[in-house]
């Protein structure tokens, strides 16, 4: 093989890498931001309470939705008054309101934290005839729990070290790409250049659409896990899902996940910023390699 | 012919680098602008280039005057100018032959014609082999000259150098001029600036203009 055509495809080869990983790190940007959002919303709804009525879907829709629109399969209410979850639940005192209706599943909220009345309403939900599960969405104390343990400590410890790492390699990336840029135009435009296509080179611009294409592709994966998120992490959560993006994302490519297994969350946590931070890692090695591999070939 | 008018370029208030140059420049002429730093030698180079804008003063190329130019028709100015400047050193993450041939690439020669008459540049300079290599891995005096040839590579009909032969040994810096001198026997208008002295252009038909402080002081023609 020449040089030449060994510089060609070595070249190609780096822009294609390069370019997967800034349209990788539009992705994973919208499943962090995406992660966050429900990560907050986590924090807030830390102790819902997760009510599977033993009704068919009909029956519940007529029962708890007041009013409901057709979207597919599903169907989104608005929130239920909290007279309507009193009456419904027929918990005279009881701090619950009804954060989110899906039929035949409530999701019930406190107001207030309070350990005893919240037992004592999980309790005699439990005992309730036409209540076929009460689930604890115990996502918070399940995570804080899995901090205590070393194992755990250590995936999410080291997650969070390739993510920095991560970040300052595509920082150092899109500076590069920048600086490469701002150089080239320059000379372009003393040389004669004038319209974008003199002024820029072809992988310049092609370099310029991928950042614009990773910044379309964050916002949409964003909506479309805010979109998602909310009706299927309440579907599931009903069977044990906490609404973590990541999780349901991993229950839909490889099944179930066990709600309960924290290390499993962290090891999953772990494997997709490690999955994540290849295409930068990538980048960031294959310019020097490229470089030696030419000086060797020489 | 170019003709600077009045000159005057004042990035800030009170600090002029020039001051009201005026000078006539025939087609075919060769120009040795000398002085010592900042005495404006190279952004009168720049400003011919339209790189720069004057504070005062204009530049006319024939009967147009380059600042009244449309911005758009500037670019097609610049591509009948070779340049070589110190600030626009060959692209370091390129191979040599790929910023050298930017000049043709920029005007629209398809690439490979522009790599074509790269390598026969570099072919008869003997850098042969030293196209392929990235900037970094060429000697001081290698990249003067590959340098040298982007800036005559669109053969333009004005030359504007400012230190062409900086970092290069004297041996090729001795070459450069004679490439220099060989290019404006072929007809082209040559600009060029230089800090020091240069023996050999007291040997050629070169007319000396000295500036100090943004203005000129001597203009000696052959």
């Amino acid at each position: 093989m020449t040089l030449r055509r060994t510089r060609r495809i070595s070249g190609l080869l780096w822009h294609a890498v390069t370019l997967g990983g800034v349209v990788a790190w539009g992705v994973w940007l919208g499943v962090l931001v995406a992660s966050l959002s429900f990560w907050l919303q986590a924090q807030r709804d830390q102790f819902a309470v997760m009510v599977v009525f033993a009704l068919d879907a009909d029956a519940a829709a007529q029962t708890f939705v007041r009013t409901a629109s057709e979207t597919g399969q599903w169907q989104r209410a608005e929130r239920l008054s909290d007279e309507d979850v009193r009456a419904l639940l027929r918990l005279e005192d009881s701090e619950i309101t009804a954060a989110l209706v899906l039929p035949p599943v409530v999701r019930l909220v406190p107001r207030q934290w309070d350990a005893d009345a919240l037992a004592d309403a999980v309790g005699a939900l439990r005992e309730r005839p036409d209540v076929r599960q009460v689930v604890y969405d115990a996502t918070w104390l399940a995570r804080w729990q899995a901090w205590h343990t070393w194992g755990a400590r250590l995936a999410q410890g080291l997650g969070a070290l390739v993510a920095l790492l991560w970040f300052a390699a595509l920082g150092a990336l899109i500076a590069h790409a920048a600086r490469a840029t701002a150089e080239a135009c320059a000379l372009r435009f003393a040389l004669g250049g004038g319209r974008i296509t003199t002024l820029l080179p072809l992988w310049h611009r092609v370099w310029l659409g991928a950042l614009l294409a990773a910044g379309a592709a964050a916002l949409f994966v964003f909506a479309a896990y805010q979109w998602v998120s909310p009706a299927w992490s309440t579907w599931l959560g009903a069977y044990g899902f906490d609404g973590d993006p990541l999780r349901l994302l991993a229950h839909r490519l490889w099944g179930a996940v066990p709600a309960d297994s924290a290390a499993r969350v962290a090891v999953l946590s772990g494997a997709a910023a490690l999955l994540a931070a290849l295409p930068p890692a990538l980048v960031v090695l294959a310019y020097p390699l490229r470089a030696l591999l030419l000086r060797s070939l020489r | 012919m170019i003709r600077v008018q009045d000159l005057t370029y004042a990035p800030q208030p009170g600090l002029a680098i020039l001051a009201g140059v005026t000078l006539t420049i025939a087609r075919g002429e060769w120009v040795w602008l000398r002085g010592a730093r900042h005495a404006g030698k190279s952004v009168l180079l720049r400003i011919i280039a339209a790189l720069l804008r004057p504070t005062q003063g204009e530049v006319w190329w024939d009967d147009v005057s380059l600042q009244r130019l449309p911005a758009r028709a500037l670019p097609y100015w610049r591509r009948r100018v070779g340049m070589l400047f110190a600030e626009w050193p060959l692209i370091a993450d390129q191979p040599v032959i790929e910023s050298v041939a930017l000049p043709l690439i920029v005007q629209g020669t398809p690439r490979r014609r522009a790599h074509a008459r790269v390598r026969q540049w570099f072919d008869e300079l003997g850098l042969a082999e030293q196209a392929e290599l990235f900037p970094h891995e060429l000697s001081g005096s290698e990249r003067q000259l590959a340098l040298w040839v982007r800036a005559v590579l669109h053969a333009p009909i004005l030359l504007l150098l400012d230190e062409p032969t900086a970092g290069a040994c004297t041996e090729t810096a001795m070459r450069l001029w004679r490439l220099i001198a060989a290019a404006h026997a072929a007809g082209a208008t040559v600009l060029v600036a230089t800090g020091g002295d240069v023996p050999f252009l007291h040997e050629q038909p070169v007319r000396r203009v000295t500036l100090v402080r943004g203005r000129v002081v001597e203009d000696v023609h052959p």
